[in-house]
């Protein structure tokens, strides 16, 4: 990989000119309608929080008036839309968890602690409305002319960026900057199933679900593939971007070739690749298109398929591509080719037929019990294939 | 070519991180700064794909080369 003197020379490029150098033509985060900005510390006489909103001066306080500083912020899980909080170290979101887990069940702020609760769960989850580590998502945006160890402090960047100020009213400022222009594609669905865990968070607290309660099994395996679907998801949001894209080439996401067709197939495509280092691999559904990474074509303009098959002859990288349009890319072109992005829907029904697995009392993995083995008979194709699949592992 | 890396502008903690980033290349930063700057720049022939890489973020950084 040459990510890191790509880097190098994007660092050498922001020293000499004393501004930031672009990773992202778009923003890395959905727009924020209501964001607090919130640095809180645990010590051992309590946690601590400093907090400030757009138009709400900066204020501290601690333990139970710390909530009470948050609930009169608007961090309430009984409010209308949730409250996105900006956050500029990794101590902050522990500190707000321990709050969260001292307040009374049944008083006045319970719900600034179910709102507290709510922002934990949702950390998970990167390109997030609920929860904006600012450093990270400036590092996601920008690249500066000093070393990425200086890039994990707020100051950093307030500096580079010219934002004045400092503390929570500078995380609002530097916020709009990272929020500025349009985001990311795709990040749409990351917000939406922030709206979907946000409607859910409010039915647990009207109906007096306690959010300390530690999850089902069913809730805990949907949580974890809901992680892992919406950051495949940020992943492809990424590779929409064409900076993104230019950088992607150097860590192998991103594959560049030339095009050869395959005599006697109209959708199959062979691309033999400018690097050996592409991280595509067989049975991987890929999109492409005619041109550079930095391009910009149409849905139209591209192509899609799967890898179904890859080679290397002397150094040389070689891809055979199957699929829509594929085998209409004209011998010679130069092209590019990148992992297509998953499909939302599909993924919204893998995690309702996981959900509903999890709730069938009769299934196996609810009852705990191992499946009773059964035996049949098999055609000898498929058996035929087994062995072959078994014989290709072991080879 | 210089050796002298306040020569390139860099502070010392990305002078630091370039030392690693470069470690093995053959490349010295201020080699590296003018590497990025200039095709032109002669460079050891085992550090071509530094070479390369180096001017393609070079390039990015300027906006050049993105429809």
């Amino acid at each position: 990989m040459t990510a890191d003197w790509y880097d190098l020379a994007q660092r050498l490029y922001a020293a000499r000119t004393r501004a930031v150098v672009a990773r992202l033509a778009a923003a890395p985060i959905p727009r924020v309608s209501n964001p607090v900005a919130v640095r809180a510390r645990q010590l051992r006489a309590g946690v601590t929080v400093t907090a400030a909103a757009p138009g709400r001066a900066e204020a501290t306080a601690r333990d139970g008036e710390a909530l009470s500083l948050l609930h009169d912020l608007g961090v309430r899980v009984t409010a209308g839309s949730w409250r996105t909080l900006v956050t500029a170290d990794a101590a902050t979101l522990p500190a707000l968890a321990a709050l969260a887990r001292s307040a009374d069940r049944a008083g006045p702020q319970a719900d600034t602690a179910a709102h507290l609760a709510w922002w934990a769960d949702r950390a998970d989850f990167p390109g997030s409305s609920a929860v904006v580590p600012l450093t990270a998502c400036c590092q996601a945006r920008w690249v500066t002319g000093t070393g990425p160890a200086a890039e994990n402090r707020l100051g950093t960047w307030l500096a580079w960026l010219a934002v004045p100020g400092s503390g929570c009213p500078a995380m609002i400022a530097l916020l709009d900057r990272v929020q500025a222009g349009v985001p990311l594609a795709l990040l749409e669905w990351i917000e939406r199933a922030d709206a979907d865990s946000w409607a859910a968070a409010r039915r647990g607290h009207d109906g007096g679900r306690d959010w300390r309660q530690p999850d089902s099994v069913g809730q805990a395996a949907t949580g974890l593939r809901a992680r892992c679907d919406l950051s495949d998801m940020y992943a492809a949001a990424l590779l929409t971007d064409p900076l993104f894209r230019r950088r992607a080439v150097h860590t192998g996401h991103v594959v560049t070739g030339t095009a050869a067709s395959v005599p006697g197939s109209k959708n199959t495509v062979t691309v033999t690749c400018d690097r050996a280092d592409a991280r595509l691999r067989a049975g991987d559904e890929i999109t492409g298109w005619a041109g550079r990474p930095a391009g910009s074509p149409s849905p139209a303009d591209r192509f899609g398929g799967t890898i179904t098959g890859t080679g290397i002859s002397a150094g040389t990288l070689t891809l055979t591509i199957t699929g829509t349009r594929a085998g209409s890319t004209p011998a010679g072109t130069r092209v590019t080719i990148c992992p297509a992005a998953p499909d939302p829907q599909r993924q919204q029904l893998g995690r309702t037929r996981l959900r509903s697995l999890y709730g069938t009392r009769t299934s196996w993995l609810t009852t705990g019990r191992h499946p009773a083995v059964s035996r049949r008979d098999v055609p000898l194709d498929i058996v035929v294939a087994a062995a072959g699949a078994g014989g290709d592992a072991g080879g | 070519m210089t050796t002298d890396p306040a020569a390139t502008g860099t502070d010392a903690a990305l002078a630091r991180w370039a030392a690693r980033v470069l470690d093995g290349t053959g490349l010295t930063l201020p080699d590296a700064a003018a590497a990025a700057a200039d095709p032109a720049a002669a460079v050891p022939a085992a550090a071509g794909r530094a070479a390369q890489a180096l001017r393609d973020g070079w390039a990015a950084a300027k906006g050049e080369d993105i429809p």
